[in-house]
């Protein structure tokens, strides 16, 4: 254990305690006398300030990340030229992994294991990072909460809480000047923190650095390259339907792909991914064929804000249902999923 | 413990997890709740409408009860509003009779003295109550004194076991026992007047 | 049947009239709800233990079986439609004896075995397969290393590192990468929650089944 702290530089052990202690639940907002909620209007024109900031600005800082009492921490970049669009996360806690994005084109780095994995995705998916869509404003009310500094830049705080029972709330720190996402807790039923994000230090408006994204994705002399299957399909074809609807939640993607694609040796196996989004979270349902060497019994964990609830479907298939949202929603999905043929 | 806290074990079961202990609750208060609600409203479709309703929201926001009273003052509470709603949204209804509502102050809990039937109430089915109610007084007779006594001391006076076995001067297993023998003594003899039928019922 | 109910000490019967008065050993709430739920006769006897409560203090309350059957098979079809309510399990506290058979996670924060893409942040979790209320696969959950006030500053490990491994007794290790992966197909569609970040995906995690 000693031996491993002595690998982490010791600035950065400073500077993720200091994060940490910034992360603690802040008392003081729980007594706080609740505002009402911004009206559709307002609740919009903030969403999309947000969006749009995500989408428009560059940016390049330390993102933190903390959950079940772990922290970890990427070094992230963003950036837009026009029509193209650049990104980079690369995970800073010995790990080493790297993401870039060109576009729609996604490379996944292991430079240890001098793996990469090379991805088109779905130009509507591309981005590596948080998406929040106005139309949250369905499923979220929206509130004003004050203001406080993170990594230095004066922050609006805002809360969403979850109209319904079927998604956990957020409070999001919302760069003043930009509208950039600079810190986003997923808050659960009893309002404690269940995972949280935030920049420990961030530039914004900085000149965009496109060859920090490109040069990586160049080189890569001695890497084994995989190219995962994975294109669109629909749930109808593939003999499925949802007979009941969530609130706020559309079905968003849909693609028939492997899992992992670097795999220690077995087989790839192909499962049918259905997203769906109420504009601030996500659920992913994994329909496949049941291998009985693997699918034992039903199944519900919880990382962090994330459930997962895993169960057979009749005799022949297997449900995943993933996503960071109470477990009765993922139930309610489970028992939506119908077979048709 | 007094009898406000009988519940409490059942309300922390379904917070763990277990909507079965919702449901043993649901059995024990269903009547007193439905009476109630029938003290406010007229309707006896009505009446289970709104007795149903009461529980579903019960059974939502039981998770975050903290018992800052008893669990039935808190269900209560729930009969009461869902009752007061469903008869403002009534009023709104023009096609709905005046008769439809009764006039009767809710608060009161107090037996409503003589039989009157409601809508929906068949003399067959006063007269099965009737029975049940005869049946069970005449149980009671027959029982010894001291299970008669520790039943009474605990559905009536709603004492603890702790608080009878001290009125009584015996152990409290005793006391267990007692009243556990008193209920099946009484319950042997309901056998008549409960569904024979076969089959899973409850 | 004679006018003398048996009294036999573990007569469910008594556990139930036990729990209708708050009143049960705390242990033995969940074995009563479940014999409630399993056993028809219990089920009448449950009503008839409150009916025969309520008629002392009301005789009005002196209702039929059958109508009160009626309201809660009508209820339970809209409990159905509710959100299911789940609260995590504590988790049991590991006894001294040692589960042999259960392997370590690998704790070496270098990248091993990168190959799978799996991330070198061992993570246990502890998933309760107790049946639901239908009496279906239905699971509860518990969380294997509770929440640590302790902040780590390292970021290799999880709050395992300050307690032994919770293997709790009578639990097996499932080696389950297959989590990891979903994860990962999961976190490519990135929305607002900051778990889209690699840094909160992709965690290597055991799975221990509590065998019930």
């Amino acid at each position: 254990m000693r031996a491993r702290l002595a690998c982490i530089p010791w600035w950065r052990l400073v500077a993720l305690a200091a994060v940490l202690a910034a992360l603690q639940p802040t008392p003081a907002r729980a007594g706080e006398p609740a505002s009402p909620p911004l009206s559709t209007q307002e609740a919009r024109k903030w969403l999309a300030r947000i969006h749009a900031a995500a989408h428009d600005r560059n940016y390049q800082g330390t993102l933190v990340f903390s959950a079940d009492g772990t922290l970890s921490s990427a070094r992230v970049a963003h950036f837009s030229e026009g029509t193209q669009s650049y990104e980079r996360i690369e995970v800073l806690d010995g790990r080493m992994q790297q993401t870039f994005r060109h576009n729609d084109r996604v490379y996944t780095l292991w430079p240890h294991a001098k793996v990469a994995v090379v991805e088109e995705r779905d130009p509507r998916q591309a981005s590596l990072r948080p998406v929040i869509e106005p139309r949250a404003e369905e499923s979220y009310e929206l509130r004003e909460q004050g203001s406080e500094h993170v990594a230095g830049r004066e922050a609006q705080i805002l809360l969403l809480s979850p109209r319904d029972g079927y998604r956990f709330a957020q409070r999001l720190w919302i760069d003043r000047r930009t509208g950039l996402v600079l810190r986003a807790d997923v808050l659960g039923p009893k309002q404690q923190v269940l995972e949280s994000s935030a920049f420990s230090q961030v530039e914004i408006d900085v000149k965009a650095k496109p060859q920090t994204v490109l040069q990586p994705m160049k080189h890569l002399d001695g890497y084994r390259q995989v190219r995962p299957s994975q294109q669109p399909a629909q749930l109808e074809q593939h003999g499925w339907a949802l007979n009941a609807v969530v609130p706020g939640f559309k079905l968003s993607n849909c693609t028939l792909r492997t899992l992992d694609p670097v795999d220690g040796g077995a087989a790839p196996r192909s499962v049918l991914q259905a997203v769906f989004s109420d504009g601030l979270t996500h659920i992913s349902l994994f329909v496949e064929p049941i291998d009985r060497s693997r699918h034992q019994r039903a199944l519900q964990t919880q990382l962090g804000a994330t459930h997962t609830l895993m169960q057979p479907h009749g005799n022949e298939w297997w449900v995943t249902a993933m996503g960071d949202v109470p477990p009765q929603t993922l139930q309610k999905f489970q028992q939506a999923l119908e077979r048709r043929r | 413990m007094n009898a406000a806290d009988s519940d409490a074990q059942l309300v922390e079961r379904f917070k763990r997890g277990d909507r079965r202990a919702f449901e043993m609750l649901v059995v024990k208060y269903q009547r007193r709740i439905e009476r109630l609600i029938a003290r406010m409203v007229r309707d006896a479709d009505l009446v289970e409408d709104i007795a149903q309703e009461t529980f579903i929201r019960a059974y939502r926001a039981l998770p975050q009860f903290r018992g800052e009273s008893a669990f039935y003052t808190w269900l209560y509470r729930i009969a009461v509003n869902s009752a007061k709603k469903a008869l403002a949204d009534l009023k709104r209804d023009p096609v709905i009779p005046e008769s439809a509502f009764a006039q009767r102050d809710e608060d009161d809990e107090t037996s409503r003295g003589a039989t009157e039937l409601t809508d929906g109430e068949t003399p067959e089915s006063l007269l099965a109550s009737k029975e049940i109610a005869a049946t069970v007084n005449a149980a009671i007779e027959a029982l010894s004194d001291d299970l008669r006594q520790a039943i009474t001391l605990r559905e009536i006076e709603g004492l603890s076991y702790e608080e009878i076995a001290e009125a009584m001067n015996c152990p409290i297993g005793t006391v267990r026992s007692r009243i556990f023998r008193a209920r099946e003594a009484i319950a042997e003899r309901l056998r008549p007047h409960i569904d024979a039928k076969e089959g899973k019922r409850w | 049947m004679n006018n003398d109910p048996v009294d036999a000490a573990d007569d469910p019967r008594r556990l139930l009239s036990a729990m209708a008065d708050g009143e049960a050993d705390a242990a033995e709430v969940g074995p009563g709800c479940a014999a409630w739920a399993a056993d028809d006769e219990l089920g009448r006897r449950w009503h008839a233990y409150h009916l025969i409560g309520d008629v002392l203090r009301s005789e009005d309350l002196a209702h039929s079986p059958a109508r009160d059957q009626a309201f809660l098979q009508r209820l339970r079809l809209r409990l159905d439609d509710e959100p299911a309510v789940l609260a995590p399990q504590p988790l049991q506290q590991p006894q001294p004896a040692p589960v042999a058979a259960a392997p370590r996670p690998a704790r070496r924060w270098m990248p091993m075995a990168l190959a799978a893409g799996v991330m070198a942040l061992a993570t246990v979790l502890v998933v309760s397969l107790a049946p639901s209320t239908q009496g279906t696969a239905g699971p509860s959950l518990a969380r294997a290393p509770d929440a640590s006030a302790v902040p780590v500053a390292t970021v290799a490990e999880p709050a395992l590192q300050a307690q032994a491994e919770p293997v709790p007794p009578g639990g097996r290790v499932l080696r389950d990468a297959q989590l990891d992966r979903y994860l990962r197909a999961h976190r490519e569609y990135a929305t607002a929650l900051p778990g889209s970040l690699p840094g909160g995906a992709g965690r290597s995690i055991t799975t221990v089944a509590l065998d019930r």
